[in-house]
């Protein structure tokens, strides 16, 4: 075919500027780690890379809110526990204190009750880092639980600043994402362990500072309880069967206590399980994005080689062959 | 006799003078953009007769051609036209795919950190420091929507800008070919000999004017030149021109169109369906398959965030417990489809306080409650939130899937197009372009004619030396 000079002279143009895009598209890769420099370049892949980054976001938020659940819960756990052996303490005094010792052990046990008291309550009012009262049910800011009187003996407890079970809010339990469709409870209501029914109890139960307890509604009291016992034992006048009624409550509000620390044990295991599962597929995830997103640099480099060689190679052939012409020899 | 011998060689001195003088011409040329290389067509004169033979009387110039392929030249106009058409579009759809793909300047992000602050929330309802988040993480959100809105309006300018100049540049163009083609009738009616550097003049502005708006050329048997582009719409017929103009779309409010500014103050508007080649085709393009699209899904999904967002946060309570306001300004007040919502998305002015952020779903003291916060920040993975199937985030995504893809389309078909162009053009100059070497054979051969038609002129002189010294 005829060739006309312009068109011989420009051919080595072609793979010169092919070859120089590429190094310097190779370069770019090379400089940024990343495969794509905009997504016109691979654009499924992109919007892959795109979705996955969404995902990776999402289950990043729940692994975060993962690890805040698994605290509140560890919190609680530890509240719970010391209000467990704080029950268990005061459970033993009351054994070892009979109806008719005398007034002055008396006063010993009651003033050891009187702790124990102080203790639960204050472990009740028990606050976070942030200073919001973890038993408080939705109403952080409010203290929950209140001695209702000035005296010892309050006349009821408050909760929330009513007489028990006090408002919904005091019971209300707060529950956070820690899944695409998985949510955890990580809050718990102590007005069940604090104050119950017959019903509740599982049995009748009777109840010594409350003498016009009515089953079908009353709820019992245990701090109310303690605080009676305090004030009997001192004074020597609790009777058998006010220390019968003191015991079953404490037992009764122990084993409540045990039905929440075993829920929260058990929303710990599940944090704990979907932790390593939903680890497992962020590390895929990451993996999967990287492999979208990232430059295989020793390809890159490899390429970048072999371009540089095809590059001299032109840059040669259009020096050689650019010399020739016929008007050079025509003398 | 004798005055036929040197007459004969005359003819061939001329004759290679003239083929000389066209080598030089094609040389000096070789760089000349639409220059076709040209050649002198001999043929023998009339002969003599004398007795019962003929004798040649030399040869005689019959024309100067220029060589071309008229299938090569419309190929390569037409692939030009497509180069400079995704040119074109894949500047303006890489435009918007960076804008709108990028991580740093693209929505993906800031969605992601406004549903990650609202989550914090939920998982923390009564923490100031996660709300206070929440409210900034919102308004980066605002500003990332408004700046894009802001970017994609810019291009919306620019490309009215290009449409305008791109008009007025038709029309110059359009101009010279017109008058270029009657100064060509005037040459060669005068001499009745085709005008080839006119006419190689005339078909270099055409393949400008090709560059910009894809045209048919047609030459009529009167030799009436005319230009055509879209569906045949003419734009030159002989000397006159139908002027362009750039004229406010009806269809399309605040875009630009290109029209014929037709005889009578008529003007007919040439949409994308009507020009489909050129730097003009490709804006046109690149306006209806990325950048209104992209206009319009922006607006829809600024529209549904602000107000699903704010329909799920007026339903709740704040820290307070007083009921939840709009957290963005309230968009419904737009009408369908929702233009500028993007645009205009902000913040809830009364949305300044932390503690107004309504997690809760209680009223009364409960600042603990996330049972609000949750919905809200379940939004984000909520399905069938845009358009009945998508989440906000797939919708999104579709917007930039379907802008990078309309871009890398329009690599492709860059490269692909160059490659054609490449070499259509090649296969036009292999028969129109001038190869120096072929044009140093030339000069030999036609100086080899001249030395021997010379050397022939001086044998007939010798001739005429001889008889007149043997008469002394």
């Amino acid at each position: 075919m005829r060739i006309d000079s312009l068109t011989y002279l420009s051919t080595s143009l072609v793979g010169i500027q092919s070859n120089q895009n590429g190094i310097a598209r190779l370069n770019q890769q090379i400089a940024t780690g990343l495969r794509m420099q905009s997504s016109k370049d691979d654009p499924i892949s992109a919007v892959k890379a795109m979705e996955l980054s969404e995902r990776i976001a999402v289950r990043t938020q729940y692994a975060e809110n993962q690890t805040k659940g698994e605290l509140d819960l560890k919190y609680e756990n530890v509240a719970l526990r010391e209000m467990g052996s704080v029950l268990n303490q005061v459970r033993g005094l009351l054994l070892s204190a009979s109806s008719s010792q005398t007034v002055p052990l008396g006063s010993a046990y009651s003033a050891q009750l009187k702790g124990a008291f102080d203790q639960l309550l204050d472990l009740a009012n028990t606050r976070n880092t942030a200073g919001e009262y973890i038993f408080g049910g939705t109403a952080t800011n409010l203290q929950p639980f209140a001695n209702g009187s000035t005296s010892t003996v309050p006349a009821a407890t408050t909760f929330g600043g009513a007489p028990p079970p006090g408002p919904a809010v005091i019971s209300a339990t707060r529950e956070i994402q820690i899944g695409s469709s998985q949510r955890v409870q990580v809050t718990d209501s102590l007005t069940g362990a604090l104050s119950f029914t017959d019903a509740e109890a599982g049995a009748a139960i009777i109840d010594a500072a409350n003498p016009a307890f009515v089953p079908a509604t009353g709820r019992h009291d245990v701090l109310q309880n303690l605080a009676h016992a305090i004030t009997t034992i001192a004074a020597g006048t609790a009777t058998d069967e006010n220390m019968q009624s003191y015991i079953s409550i404490v037992d009764v509000a122990a084993r409540k206590l045990n039905e929440i620390e075993q829920r929260v044990a058990g929303a710990l295991t599940e944090i704990k399980s979907l932790r390593a599962s939903s680890e497992a597929v962020l590390l895929l995830e990451k993996n999967a994005l990287s492999d979208l997103t990232q430059v295989d640099k020793a390809a890159a480099i490899v390429e970048l080689q072999s371009r540089q060689t095809s590059l001299e190679a032109i840059s040669r052939a259009y020096a050689l062959t650019s010399g020739l012409s016929l008007f050079n020899y025509l003398s | 006799m004798a005055t036929g011998l040197l007459g004969v060689s005359l003819t061939g001195l001329a004759a290679a003078q003239a083929g000389i003088r066209t080598a030089q011409h094609n040389i000096s040329n070789i760089n000349t953009p639409g220059f076709r290389r040209q050649e002198v067509n001999y043929s023998s004169l009339t002969p003599d007769q004398a007795g019962a033979s003929f004798y040649g009387t030399g040869v005689g110039v019959t024309t100067v051609r220029n060589l071309y392929s008229q299938f090569q030249d419309s190929q390569v106009l037409l692939n030009q036209a497509q180069l400079s058409r995704n040119e074109a579009l894949s500047t303006q759809a890489s435009q918007i795919d960076s804008l709108t793909g990028n991580p740093n300047s693209g929505l993906s992000s800031a969605m992601n950190a406004f549903f990650d602050a609202a989550q914090t929330v939920a998982s923390d309802p009564a923490s100031n420091v996660a709300r206070q988040v929440m409210l900034s993480a919102g308004s980066n959100l605002v500003s990332r929507f408004n700046t894009l809105a802001t970017s994609l309006d810019d291009l919306r300018k620019g490309t009215n800008r290009d449409i305008a100049t791109t008009v007025t540049r038709i029309n110059t163009l359009a101009g010279q070919v017109a008058a270029m083609s009657g100064n060509i009738t005037r040459f060669e009616s005068g001499i009745g000999q085709l005008a080839n550097d006119l006419r190689d003049q005339r078909d270099q502005l055409v393949g400008e004017l090709n560059k910009l708006v894809n045209i048919t050329p047609v030459q009529q048997g009167d030799g009436t030149y005319n230009l055509f582009i879209g569906n045949g719409q003419p734009l030159v017929v002989g000397a006159s021109v139908t002027p362009m103009v750039s004229i406010p779309d009806t269809t399309n409010p605040g875009f630009d169109v290109p029209a014929f500014n037709l005889a009578g103050g008529s003007q007919m508007p040439l949409d994308a369906s009507i020009i489909s080649g050129g730097k003009l085709g490709g804006l046109l393009a690149a306006r209806e398959s990325v950048l209104m699209p992209a206009r319009a899904d922006l607006d829809t999904l600024a529209f549904e965030l602000a107000t699903q967002f704010n329909a799920q946060h007026t339903v709740g309570f704040d820290k307070s417990g007083a009921a939840g306001i709009n957290f963005f300004t309230d968009l419904t007040t737009l009408a369908t489809p929702p233009k500028g919502a993007a645009f205009g998305m902000s913040m809830n002015i009364a949305m300044n306080d932390p503690d107004l952020i309504a997690a809760s779903a209680t009223a009364p003291g409960s600042p603990g409650d996330n049972t609000n916060a949750l919905l809200l920040a379940g939004l984000q993975t909520a399905p069938n939130t845009v358009n009945g199937s998508d989440t906000f985030f797939s919708f999104y995504a579709q917007l930039v899937s379907r802008t990078a893809t309309v871009a890398s389309e329009a690599d492709i078909g860059v490269a692909a197009f160059e490659t054609l162009t490449r070499i259509s053009t090649q296969a036009q100059q292999s028969v129109s372009g001038v190869n120096l070497d072929e044009e140093a054979t030339n000069l030999i051969r036609f100086q080899q004619a001249y030395q021997a038609s010379a050397r022939a002129m001086q044998i007939a002189s010798g001739l005429f030396d001889d008889l007149i010294s043997s008469l002394r």
